[in-house]
């Protein structure tokens, strides 16, 4: 069905035909130019990251122990003065990378052939529209994946001295460029642009709808939805965990009986801490410990890294499927 | 395989509005068929539903033979010239031969290029550079050159000027001579089509009015000029498909001239496929149909 002629092309390379070539020509400049974005970022990532782990040896922060403790306290001081900035902001940027995808490349897919009146050509060629479609996502989806999968593997690199301060876990939006969630995304946005760019048949809405669909399900679900892939772990504060380096989902005191301490009582208690003398926060941990009340802890460690990204992942894995099989779906039956 | 495509009840619905109706016709293979109606008439859509880009609300219709519409059988043996010929506009016109070499299974590229040689376009030409006369010919030779065995387009020439309307004509009507391929072409401008086609089809307002070949019509069809009086005494079995009629004079154009009762004072003179088109246009419930002449039985 999508027979490909390999015949010596250029430099002896295999020569595309059929399809794989159609998918090509028509969209190598929107592959080209995610590649330069992503080209562009890994090399500043290089560089940053050179300097930034070499940094890290040489303030001493990767051989003083216990990132918390009194040893590193100087040494993390200076690393973060220098480097907290880009480790903070760029990985905010980058979690909307994968929209670039949807807009350049999936939008346009259908709607550009609608609006410009080019499927009239296209489908009736002899090639159907079915094999089109699906030989185009198949073909854009491998490349994608392989560009950004490579570009999670630079990102997570670069962050490795965070990391290892932090815990995967913790790592702010680092968790969205890690991995493989950044890659699944964008086979999200990929076959999400295309479905919408069938149905709404022209290129310029397509894409907005696009970046606000993307938009609408993967910010309820980072939010709403991550937390519920695991049970956190819930243990008392007082048990020596590194907190610094897990994701902290919740803190709370609780009463002798093990109920949960509501905001008004917390509010009660504190004043009434107040009225002691009570000043600091480890003071007010003693003095509540004193009335019998514990405070808890609930959180996800940071080895539950990879089974949260594959969960996650799975999830925007099944999303890409579905999407594609409503495009091919509605491309076979509802005609234009 | 006498026809090349057959309706039955075909219809066409977008939202309320149906742009083709109940549509039963059968295009004999092996013949220049021109689709004519005026805008609106429902013409693209039966192309596209002949070509498999839209699928029917109501009825039926095969290709060559028996095949669906879109079915890869039938996309191989087609070729489609769609209406304002909508090519890559970006791609050169190699890349866009090379496009067409890749989708379609039967592309002969030494066909194309000897055509597009042959009135000097340069194929490192970007098709967006090109004059509308020079991309029609461009469209037209890339779909000769996958030798279809039906060649459909829509309004090939409505856009071109005079010159590039006779050349693209004239182009068509040489690879029809050497080929032997079937034709279906729409336009809305009947006036060259006299010379090139040799059935017609006229669709209005979704439904189709005048099917014939050129020939039969012209010989059935005349023009009666002569005093309103007695009108009705020259028509004997006559139909009349339009009339124009002064205090004195009446113009009658009728169908079936044989069975006028001729009289002296009346004159009877040839016409033309243009007027006899237009006649059928002004009066919409006119119609000259054969019986239903399906050569094979439409699958439910």
């Amino acid at each position: 069905m999508t027979a490909t002629t390999v015949a010596p092309g250029r430099w002896g390379l295999p020569r595309l035909g059929g399809l794989p070539w159609v998918t090509w020509r028509q969209h190598r400049l929107a592959i080209a130019g995610l590649a330069v974005v992503f080209g562009g970022v890994s090399i500043f990532l290089l560089f940053n990251g050179l300097a930034m782990h070499h940094a890290y040896v040489k303030t001493g922060l990767s051989s003083c122990g216990n990132p918390n403790g009194a040893s590193c306290q100087i040494p993390l001081d200076i690393f973060s003065s220098k480097y907290e900035n880009w480790a903070q902001l760029t990985p905010r940027f980058l979690a909307f990378l994968p929209i670039a995808t949807g807009i350049f490349i999936g939008a346009p897919m259908v709607a550009r052939e609608i609006e410009t009146g080019t499927f009239r050509f296209a489908w009736t060629q002899g090639r159907n529209r079915v094999q089109w479609i699906t030989v185009k996502m198949v073909l854009v989806g491998i490349v994608l994946v392989v560009m950004s999968l490579a570009f999670s593997a630079v990102f997570t690199w670069w962050f490795t001295p965070w990391d290892s301060l932090m815990g995967r876990m913790t790592s702010g939006q680092a968790y969205e460029t890690e991995g493989i969630v950044f890659a699944a995304r964008t086979t999200f946005a990929l076959t999400l642009g295309a479905l919408l760019g069938t149905l709404i048949r022209r290129t310029l809405p397509a894409m907005a709808a696009t970046i606000a669909a993307w938009l609408a399900v993967v910010w309820p679900a980072t939010v709403y939805l991550r937390p519920l892939i695991m049970k956190p772990i819930v243990v008392s504060a007082s048990t020596q965990i590194d907190v610094s380096r897990t994701w902290t989902i919740d803190d709370w005191y609780q009463d002798r009986a093990g109920h949960r301490l509501k905001a008004y009582q917390m509010d009660q208690l504190v004043q009434q801490a107040r009225q002691d003398g009570v000043r600091s926060r480890k003071d007010l941990a003693h003095w509540m410990t004193q009335r019998h009340y514990t405070e808890r802890i609930s959180y996800q460690p940071g080895n539950r890294f990879w089974h949260f990204q594959t969960v996650e992942a799975s999830g925007y894995v099944v999303l890409t499927l579905l999407l594609a099989g409503a495009t091919i779906w509605w491309l076979q039956h509802r005609t234009v | 395989m006498s026809s090349v495509i057959e309706t039955r009840g075909l219809g066409k619905r977008y939202g309320r509005a149906w742009a083709l109706r109940d549509c039963s016709l059968a295009i004999p293979a092996g013949r220049v068929v021109a689709l004519v109606g005026p805008n609106g008439a429902g013409k693209t859509t039966l192309l596209h539903l002949a070509v498999g880009l839209t699928e029917p609300s109501a009825g039926d219709i095969v290709v060559l033979g028996d095949i669906r519409p879109g079915r890869d059988k039938a996309l191989t043996r087609i070729g489609f010239v769609a209406q304002d010929t909508p090519l890559y506009p970006t791609l050169s016109v190699a890349d866009t031969m090379r496009l067409v070499s890749c989708l379609s299974a039967r592309f002969d590229e030494a066909h194309a290029r000897a055509r597009l040689a042959a009135i000097d376009i340069p194929l490192s030409r970007k098709v967006g550079h090109l004059s509308g006369g020079q991309r029609s010919q461009v469209a037209l030779a890339v779909a000769l050159a996958r030798h279809p065995e039906l060649l459909i387009l829509d309004e090939p020439v409505a856009r071109l000027d005079p010159l590039a309307r006779h050349e693209f004509m004239a182009a068509l009507m040489t690879a029809v001579a050497e080929d032997g391929i079937s034709v279906l072409l729409s336009s809305h401008v009947v006036s060259e089509l006299e010379r090139v086609c040799d059935h017609l089809v006229v669709l209005a307002e979704g439904r189709t009015q005048v099917i014939g070949d050129v020939e039969d019509l012209l010989a059935s069809h005349r023009v009666l000029t002569g005093p309103v009086g007695q009108a009705e005494a020259v028509l004997g079995g006559a139909v009349v498909v339009s009339e124009n009629r002064t205090e004195r004079q009446a113009t009658l154009l009728v169908r079936d001239a044989d069975r006028i009762t001729p009289l002296p004072s009346w004159q009877v003179q040839e016409t033309n496929l243009e007027e006899i088109v237009l006649s059928y246009l002004r009066f919409p419930q006119a119609s000259a149909l054969p019986g239903p002449a399906l050569n094979r039985a439409v699958s439910a």
